[in-house]
């Protein structure tokens, strides 16, 4: 028996039946998913990133104002069709059957926490430093901390360890 | 985002999440094709979520408007006729 757990441990669970790994209808899923990924994290990525740095050379003109508000924009706006990838990405994992994987699971956990940095305090920061000149440090250091956990959650999607569903 | 594209989006999201379901439960109730669900079944999950965010974000919500966004299938029109009673 404990052989037979062994011997199934380490071999590739077999497609439900029906549903191959990898048909017409999981790769469309996929393609959304990092298709979706692409363009709504890169947009807050750069428009985060660059936000504390002009908030800190701004001179308090009606120019820098505007720039401010328009990446804080962007970053609202993006974030919010940025949900696409999360759904996309449970329906593509479920059209896999990898939705139990412990690199999935981790993704799943680092991504909720990338979504509530993002939520939770780099955009409340951002409305912060517009409404008044405060420190743009703790928001530097949020963007970046957002920045981090996505660029891991990016790369465990790529490496995938412990994952016997082939690259 | 400005109101008025806050708001012609909210109209968006709510007209697929209708729109969407009405076609998961015809695809369920007559031929019931496996690659519709999977790939409506996502769309319509987004424009639910979409409906909460736009609904939460709208400036003149209250906590019912906001409320109201979570019911299925016909919060997004919900909230949107809602809106319309609040701004007259």
């Amino acid at each position: 028996m404990a052989r037979i757990r062994w011997y199934l441990a380490i071999q590739p669970v077999p497609p439900p039946p029906g549903r191959p790994y990898g048909g017409a209808v999981t790769k469309l899923l996929l393609s959304i998913h990092v298709l979706a990924a692409i363009v709504a994290v890169g947009p807050v990525t750069v428009a985060a990133s660059m936000f504390p740095a002009v908030a800190r050379r701004a001179t308090g003109t009606e120019r820098d104002a505007a720039v401010l508000a328009n990446l804080h924009r962007i970053c609202r706006v993006y974030a919010a069709v940025g949900i696409t990838v999360p759904v996309f990405g449970l329906a593509t994992a479920t059209s896999l059957g990898v939705l139990g994987d412990a690199w999935l699971l981790t993704s799943i956990a680092l991504t909720a926490g990338a979504a509530g940095v993002l939520v939770l305090l780099v955009l409340p920061g951002q409305r912060a430093v517009q409404a008044s000149t405060v420190d743009t440090r703790r928001l530097a250091m949020y963007t970046g901390a957002f920045n981090l956990l996505w660029a891991t959650v990016t790369v465990l999607m790529i490496v995938r360890p412990g994952s016997t569903t082939g690259a | 985002m400005t109101a008025s594209a806050s708001l012609r989006a909210l109209r968006v999201a709510a007209a697929v999440e209708l729109i969407s379901l009405a076609i998961l439960l015809l695809n369920l109730s007559t031929v019931h094709w496996s690659s519709v669900s999977s790939l409506l079944g996502p769309t319509h999950g987004c424009a639910y979520l979409l409906v909460i965010i736009l609904a939460l974000r709208q400036p003149r919500a209250n906590a019912k408007i906001r409320v109201t966004a979570l019911v299925p299938a016909i919060g997004g029109l919900l909230v949107l006729r809602q809106l319309s009673k609040t701004e007259t």
